[in-house]
């Protein structure tokens, strides 16, 4: 009976536990394959990255995150640096399971802050597409306008209490 | 020569539209990406005017590494028949660094800035009004760049000072040598083949014109030359290099007015740990 219980505890975290499935990440300052292709490379030595399939016309690259893994956003960010380019877009797509979200508020997602902006309050449910905001992620002008939304301190250094806060939006 | 000269111009204004900045004769700003090992081999041919008919050959192997993403250093050698030798022999060494200080990046759109050094060791007399740490000379040269790519089109212009340090007039040709000058470029080119992205598998087709110059500074030298190029990039990873110089204007002392190039380089991205 108690291990019947767990079983059911177990399945409820699972299947109410949000997940990061993929991501599209757009680059700038490229227009070759050759650059495309050191950011394909690039992108592929990350252990939560299952799968790379490359846009090179739009030097755009659709990420399959490894489940089960740690995800982190900022390494996406460097690889592309590495490499010598520049983020445009890093859209992330979520399962969620539930979530109350509020403008210019802050909510954790499979333990990862997010910091939602210039958006209605809302439930999300099912799969979401959210759109990384911050400073690297996004050309300067977008930066500067959403910058407009908030006047959370962590939108400039991209951080709370020494916890990594990313500012997103849907 | 004239048609030739034509027909690149004629490409290029044809062409101001749209990449590419991989050019065969000089750097861009941007650098190799970080953790990457780039090899080259080179090979530069001519017929030096102090021989009939003779053609002279140069071959240069060159390893690039990307350092970060900011830093990349290469290191190179040189084995030619020049400078009156008979056959192939080593000749020098060369070591090449690059800091990529600023960067703009947008949609298909770039606009890099970089300062870079390099120091060359060589065996070489000094012969030549011609300064280049390509082989010829014992030297060391900074500069800086500054390169813009739109779409498929890029362009790069660049300058440095250069100094040979080699004191001595060891052929004892009495000629009024130089130690020191500028050196400029101006580097455009174009990708014209694959019009449309659909793999890594792809092969590009790039148009190149490079005007390559040298004034030297403490005698009244100079030449600008033409360096027109084609290059083909296969699998996105290896490319192979066809150019050639030809003198537009000057009266520096030099082996050749004119000079042939050819180039395979081989990218190993992720190379580094």
């Amino acid at each position: 009976m108690k291990k019947l219980l767990l079983f059911v505890f177990l399945l409820s975290v699972f299947f109410g536990k949000a997940q990061f499935k993929s991501a599209t990440l757009q680059a700038s300052g490229l227009t070759c394959a050759m650059c495309s292709n050191a950011i394909n490379k690039s992108l592929k030595t990350l252990s939560f990255v299952e799968k790379v399939d490359a846009d090179i016309a739009n030097s755009s690259f659709l990420i399959i995150f490894k489940q089960g893994t740690e995800i982190n956003f900022d390494q996406l960010r460097k690889k592309v640096e590495d490499a010598g380019f520049s983020v445009a877009k890093l859209q992330i797509v979520t399962v969620f399971n539930n979530t109350a979200i509020e403008n210019d508020k802050s909510v954790t997602v499979e333990g990862k802050v997010f910091h939602f902006l210039n958006i209605k309050s809302q439930v999300l449910n099912g799969e979401q597409t959210i759109t990384i905001v911050d400073k690297n992620f996004v050309p300067v002008k977008e930066y500067k306008k959403f910058a407009a939304f908030t006047k959370a301190e962590s939108f400039k250094t991209g951080q709370a209490q020494g916890t990594r806060i990313y500012h997103v939006t849907i | 020569m004239l048609r030739l000269l034509f027909i690149s111009v004629l490409v290029f204004i044809v062409s101001i539209a749209g990449a590419q900045e991989l050019y065969v004769f000089t750097n861009p700003a941007s650098n190799i990406p970080a953790k990457a090992i780039a090899a080259k081999l080179s090979m530069k041919t001519m017929k030096p005017y102090h021989y009939v008919n003779r053609r002279e050959y140069r071959l240069m192997p060159e390893v690039q590494i990307g350092i970060s993403k900011k830093i990349m250093l290469t290191a190179a050698g040189s084995f030619s028949n020049m400078f009156f030798e008979e056959g192939m022999r080593f000749e020098s060494i060369r070591l090449y660094a690059k800091y990529r200080f600023y960067s703009k990046d947008d949609v298909h759109k770039h606009f890099r800035a970089a300062a870079f050094a390099a120091g060359a060791w060589s065996n070489n007399p000094l012969v030549y009004q011609e300064l280049n740490l390509d082989g010829d000379n014992s030297g060391v040269q900074a500069g800086v760049l500054a390169t813009q790519l739109v779409n498929k089109f890029a362009a790069t212009a660049g300058v440095s000072y250069i100094r040979q340090l080699e004191k001595k007039d060891k052929l004892f040709l009495a000629l009024p040598f130089s130690n020191e000058g500028v050196q400029y470029n101006l580097s455009m080119g174009y990708l014209l083949f694959p019009r449309n992205y659909t793999s890594y598998n792809q092969t590009n087709f790039n148009l190149y014109c490079e005007f390559l110059g040298l004034k030297n500074t403490d005698i009244s030298r100079s030449y600008l030359d033409i360096a027109p190029a084609v290059q083909f990039i296969f699998k996105s990873s290896t490319r192979l290099n066809l150019g050639a110089r030809y003198q537009l204007a000057g009266n520096a002392h030099r082996m050749a007015k004119q000079s042939y190039f050819i180039s395979l380089e081989h990218y190993f991205l992720n190379a580094l740990k």
